[in-house]
């Protein structure tokens, strides 16, 4: 586990930070295949140098920098479109296809991914690597500086009384504990009621399970609520608005503040911070506790 | 003698389905008991059980009933119209084109995601895709002929379904296409109950309207109509009760197979061969194995529930392997 961990921090590190090596000029046309180093290049990158984004990243839906991407050609992440825009650095997620990231490889253009951002070190990290390959490692500090002062203005202690909580989106999921939401409910002063960690992030919790939890606040995450779905159709379940209605206090998070852990999740911990603020007011509704 | 046996028959299978059901309410994820949990000292902890049986597991419960029924009566029909022991609102396509009109109208109806319109989709798919069959299959359909139509609108429909998914503006449709090729009954709501079960009721009463004249039927067409049976209306009311029922209960669950299928086969020894007895006793019966299946996806704990035709699937296809080898024996 410990070589294995220590081998990819030096892969991360290694990759992060080969195209800005001493004396190399910042890359000039720049192609990101992912929603995550979209992001996180739209900010820090020279405006211009950016000459493709993935498909999501111009949707106000998912990206919370659409309007930056508005303008800037949309890719599919396929290796011909990748090629075609002639890159000299190429942005892309721990997640993405290796059968693309190897063909891009075998052409000698730079790679920097972005890891799955599990924790407020991981967005840095994150940060600090793309504004190091974009060739701005100082815009990268003083974007950390601005989202470490977001973060302490946020942060709740845990009131003595515990405030059980869970974060809830469409299909049934709930954020697990070991996700940038569990890391943000916790920030708030939450107590999650998904202890236990999951690989994918989400933990399966029917309708049923949740009212059996007996959270005292549920954050919905709203994602596309305007396009049908099944999965969605679930959150206007009767029993679930009746257990909010009567049990708990809810909020709703846009899913395009979070399904990408960048410094754009401060959005996120500032309304479970106000949610928070909420509880040590008195109730408005009468709950039946 | 025999009318006395039929009686106890029904009475046993509807003592089934009741047990099943009042077990479906009662029984939870990993087979948890939601009784003791009415019985709380806490006043919030009896209100929540409450809430939890009447909002997620009585209309779950509801939901395997009258589907249940449903494709057991409509099998049962559908094999005595039909005079054909494969015939199943599954097999010949009925289900898979209610699916798909119940998608189309879901993803990309003028009222998308309302579920009160879902289930006129599904009717309509239904009645289209059993429509078209007859018009493949002809006047007087022998068995390959039947399967085969059926097994082509399958796949034609299912497919059609799966692209229409794709295609659908939805985040979240190419995982929903397995809720609508293999069914389940996971947090369905009272709503969803409210708007199909109608559908389904009136189905089942043209259905088993037909059953003395499927009893004639099994003299053959002319006899049956020397009897002073009406063909035609026989057949429409069958085939438009087939339509409502199957429709309305595959546009709130999905496609849930082999139910239709096995049920009649399995109720056949205990009532004999005549189609109309055995419509009661299917839809008690369909009842019960749905239930029952529904009980069995809730045993495992972790992780999401597996799909209910993934459970009905298990049972019928072997079901449906025995089949064919008892018929290979019969015409050697």
């Amino acid at each position: 586990m410990k070589p294995i961990a220590s081998l990819l921090a030096i892969l991360i590190v290694a990759s992060g930070l080969a195209p800005a090596r001493a004396g190399e000029p910042a890359p000039k046309r720049i192609v990101s295949i992912n929603l995550c180093s979209d992001v996180l290049a739209l900010e820090l990158a020279d405006p211009g140098t950016v000459k493709s984004v993935f498909r999501v990243a111009a949707d106000p839906e998912d990206s919370p920098v659409a309007d930056l991407a508005s303008k800037i050609p949309l890719n599919n992440a396929t290796a011909e479109e990748i090629l075609a825009a002639r890159p000299d650095l190429v942005l892309a997620h721990r997640f993405s296809s290796p059968f693309t990231l190897s063909l891009v490889a075998r052409a000698h253009v730079p790679v920097v991914q972005v890891k799955d951002a599990s924790n407020f070190e991981d967005i840095r990290d994150n940060v600090r690597a793309v504004a190091a390959a974009v060739g701005h490692p100082e815009r990268g500090e003083a974007w950390i500086a601005r989202f470490d002062a977001s973060l302490a203005a946020s942060k709740r202690r845990p009131p003595a009384h515990p405030l059980r909580a869970v974060i809830y989106q469409d299909l049934g999921g709930a954020a697990a504990a070991n996700t940038i939401l569990g890391a943000l409910l916790e920030h708030a002063g939450f107590e999650n009621v998904v202890t236990a960690p999951s690989s994918g992030g989400f933990v399966n919790l029917s309708i049923e399970d949740l009212i059996d939890k007996r959270p005292d606040f549920v954050a919905v995450g709203v994602y596309r609520a305007k396009e049908p779905s099944l999965a969605h159709a679930l959150l206007a379940h009767p029993a679930l608005r009746d257990y909010i209605a009567g049990h708990a206090r809810a909020v709703d998070l846009p899913a395009k503040l979070w399904t990408c852990g960048t410094p754009f999740i401060t959005d996120i911990a500032d309304r479970l911070a106000a949610a928070r603020d909420g509880f040590d007011e008195p109730k408005r509704q009468a709950s039946a506790d | 003698m025999q009318r006395h046996s039929y009686l106890l028959v029904n009475l046993g299978l509807a003592l089934l389905a009741c047990v099943f059901f009042v077990a479906s309410i009662y029984v939870g994820r990993g087979g948890e008991l939601l009784v003791g949990k009415l019985h709380a000292i806490d006043e919030t902890d009896r209100s929540l059980a409450w809430l939890i049986l009447r909002e997620v597991r009585l209309p779950r419960a509801l939901l395997g009933l009258f589907v249940g029924a449903t494709l057991g009566l409509t099998g049962a029909a559908l094999q005595g119209l039909l005079r054909n022991p494969l015939a199943e609102p599954g097999l010949i396509g009925a289900s898979s084109g209610a699916a798909l009109g119940a998608v189309l109208v879901f993803y990309f109806g003028l009222a998308a995601g309302s579920a009160m319109l879902v289930p006129f989709g599904g009717v309509v798919g239904a009645l289209l895709s059993l429509g078209i069959l007859y018009l493949l299959a002809g006047r007087n359909p022998s068995i390959v002929t039947l399967i085969l139509a059926g097994v082509a609108i399958s796949a034609f429909t299912s497919a059609l379904t799966s692209l229409a998914l794709s295609l659908a503006a939805s985040p979240y449709a190419v995982y929903e296409i397995i809720f609508w090729l293999l069914g389940s009954f996971t947090d369905r709501s009272m709503d969803q109950v409210r708007f199909a079960a109608p559908f389904m009721a009136i189905g089942a009463i043209l259905v088993a309207s037909t059953a003395r004249g499927l009893d004639a039927l099994t003299l053959g067409e002319d006899t049956a109509a020397t009897l002073g049976f009406n063909q035609s209306s026989l057949k429409a009311r069958a085939v438009l009760g087939t339509g409502l029922a199957v429709g309305a209960a595959v546009s709130v669950t999905g496609v849930i197979g082999f139910v239709g299928l096995v049920v009649p086969h399995l109720v056949r020894p205990l009532v004999g061969h005549q189609p109309g007895r055995l419509l009661l006793p299917s839809a008690l019966a369909g009842a019960a194995l749905l239930l029952a299946a529904d009980l069995l996806v809730r045993l495992p704990l972790d992780g999401p529930e597996p799909k209910l035709g993934v459970v009905t699937s298990l049972i019928g296809a072997p079901f449906f392997l025995w089949l064919i080898l008892r018929t290979r024996r019969e015409t050697p």
